[in-house]
């Protein structure tokens, strides 16, 4: 499979980080595996009636270095409709602008949490998983070329996660804290994208929660 | 001979905050998920300076689907846009009813002169459910000013109803429901006093804006609070202690699940998720809003 290039429109020759003014950083080691990272917006508290703000598919100008990874916003509804709730009737909802490797088209999968499980739309499909100790995964669209999985972790854990060199992979901490690899610390609500990796190391430094996309 | 209905709960509104703007919620409440078929209540009141922006307060494009969001205007006007092209300012006394079916995107802001020369706007908006089979229909807009609203006064002369659905004692409002509903808008001036018919299978709840009634001659409520009446009756009397505004709402319940999260009502957590989907990938429509 033809390797797609993510880097764009900068020289072979750079190395170490810049920022892109609000969105992400890159990383540039010839040598070494490629990656960026980004901040995702924090999520909104939705009443009921709030007022919903999401991207519409072909309107977001939002970029990353993956062409299938676009605009991600995270909602959290409360289910008594204008507090928390204990009883845990409150859902989250992580809506990604994912665009098909293979046909180009923008799909806007929701990723729902709750306190039991993981649920995905993506096109027509509905996937379910159960939340548990891990990584577990929750979606394959085999015609869209991506794999999704959630990761569940105690704090001082590590996991290693064997990768296909082939692929690019964008880590989402949901909650907590993570070291990638030794040196990439990942803050709540922060992502970080690889390609041309054979393996991720996750360190947890505090109870973490991430969402993990492969696209290959 | 008619009974009156007596009081099942009597619940203060308190403040929320929706995306930046705070107002008096009423519904939902603690321990009170909805009065089916009725899931909100809210009132807001907001004072503008005049040389505000139109284009930049109120509320902006957002979607809904699944239910009925109605609009009283009690103060300044509401200017509402939204993705079927509709463009329609109503004012004081009037009534926006909408049913997002489907699907539909609009804004709700005050007009322009009312932002531009300073001015109080003052709505409450409450959501009616739909049956599931009338959820996915096509979306409409009805605006409906003060002068086309049907509207009585009691044998006293100092209660004015405006009958905007359902009907009073024959005098019918213009704004069909898919479900039996009585929407009625009140103004009392002290010593009012007006009876209400309220068939026995509605749900029914009292909200006030400001003022004091008395109900049934026995107890008194006061401003923001909705009064929730039990199903043993078949109307209410009112009184007004004081200058008082209030809408009376009453609906046959539905009864069935739902799954009622943001902007959307449905009858499942899947049916949200698709909804969010469908708003995303533009099928709830578009609104560019105009100004000029």
């Amino acid at each position: 499979m033809k390797r797609r290039s993510f880097v764009q429109n900068v020289s072979a020759g750079f190395m170490g980080t810049f920022l892109v003014p609000g969105w992400y950083s890159q990383n540039f080691f010839p040598s070494q595996p490629e990656s960026f990272k980004i901040a995702v917006e924090a999520g909104q508290n939705q009443i009921r009636h709030g007022a919903l703000s999401l991207p519409q598919v072909g309107k977001s100008s939002f970029t990353t270095p993956f062409k299938w990874l676009g605009e991600i916003k995270r909602n959290l509804f409360f289910g008594k409709g204008f507090q928390r709730d204990s009883s845990d009737s409150d859902i989250e909802i992580i809506s990604v602008l994912f665009k098909n490797p293979i046909t180009d088209i923008e799909e806007p999968i929701q990723i729902q949490l709750d306190k039991e499980g993981i649920t995905v739309l993506f096109e027509e499909d509905h996937f379910y998983e159960k939340k548990a100790d891990g990584i577990v995964a929750i979606a394959h669209k085999e015609e869209a070329n991506v794999k999704m999985y959630y990761g569940q972790f105690r704090a001082s854990e590590s996991f290693g996660l064997d990768c296909n060199n082939n692929a690019e992979y964008f880590i989402y901490n949901l909650g907590g804290e993570l070291l990638l690899n030794d040196s990439e610390q990942l803050a709540f609500n922060e992502g970080f994208g690889f390609s041309k990796i054979d393996k991720i190391n996750f360190t947890i430094l505090v109870p973490t929660q991430v969402l993990i996309i492969e696209t290959f | 001979m008619m009974n009156l209905r007596s009081i099942k709960k009597v619940m203060p509104a308190f403040k929320v905050d929706m995306g930046g703007i705070v107002l008096d919620q009423s519904l939902p409440a603690q321990g009170v998920d909805q009065i089916d078929p009725f899931l909100l209540v809210h009132h807001l009141e907001l004072s503008y300076d005049a040389g505000t922006d139109h284009r930049t307060v109120g509320v902006g494009p957002h979607p809904h689907r699944g239910f009925a969001p109605v609009t009283f205007v009690f103060q300044g006007g509401v200017h509402h846009r939204d993705s079927l092209n509709t463009s329609s300012i109503i004012y004081k006394g009037g009534t926006q009813w909408m049913n997002a079916g489907k699907g539909i995107v609009h804004s709700e802001r005050p007009p322009l002169e009312v932002a531009r020369d300073g001015g109080t706007w003052e709505i409450i908006q409450f959501w009616v459910n739909v049956p599931s089979k009338y959820k996915m229909k096509d979306p409409y807009y009805k605006g409906l000013t003060y002068e086309d609203t049907p509207s009585i006064c009691s044998p006293d002369g100092l209660v004015k109803l405006g009958v905007v659905c359902g009907d009073y004692y024959g005098t019918k409002g213009k704004v069909e429901s898919y479900t039996p509903i009585q929407a009625f808008r009140l103004e009392f001036e002290k010593g009012g006093e007006i009876k209400i018919p309220i068939p026995k299978d509605h749900n029914a709840f009292v909200y006030q804006l400001d003022g004091q009634l008395k109900i049934n001659d026995n107890q008194t409520i006061v401003a923001k609070d909705l009064t929730w009446l039990e199903n043993d009756g078949d109307e209410i009397t009112l009184k007004a202690l004081e200058n008082t505004r209030a809408i009376v709402l009453a609906g046959v319940p539905i009864k069935e699940e739902i799954a009622t999260y943001g902007p959307f009502v449905m009858n499942t957590q899947a049916e949200i998720l698709q909804a969010m989907r469908d708003y995303q990938k533009g099928d709830m429509g578009q609104l560019v809003e105009n100004f000029d």
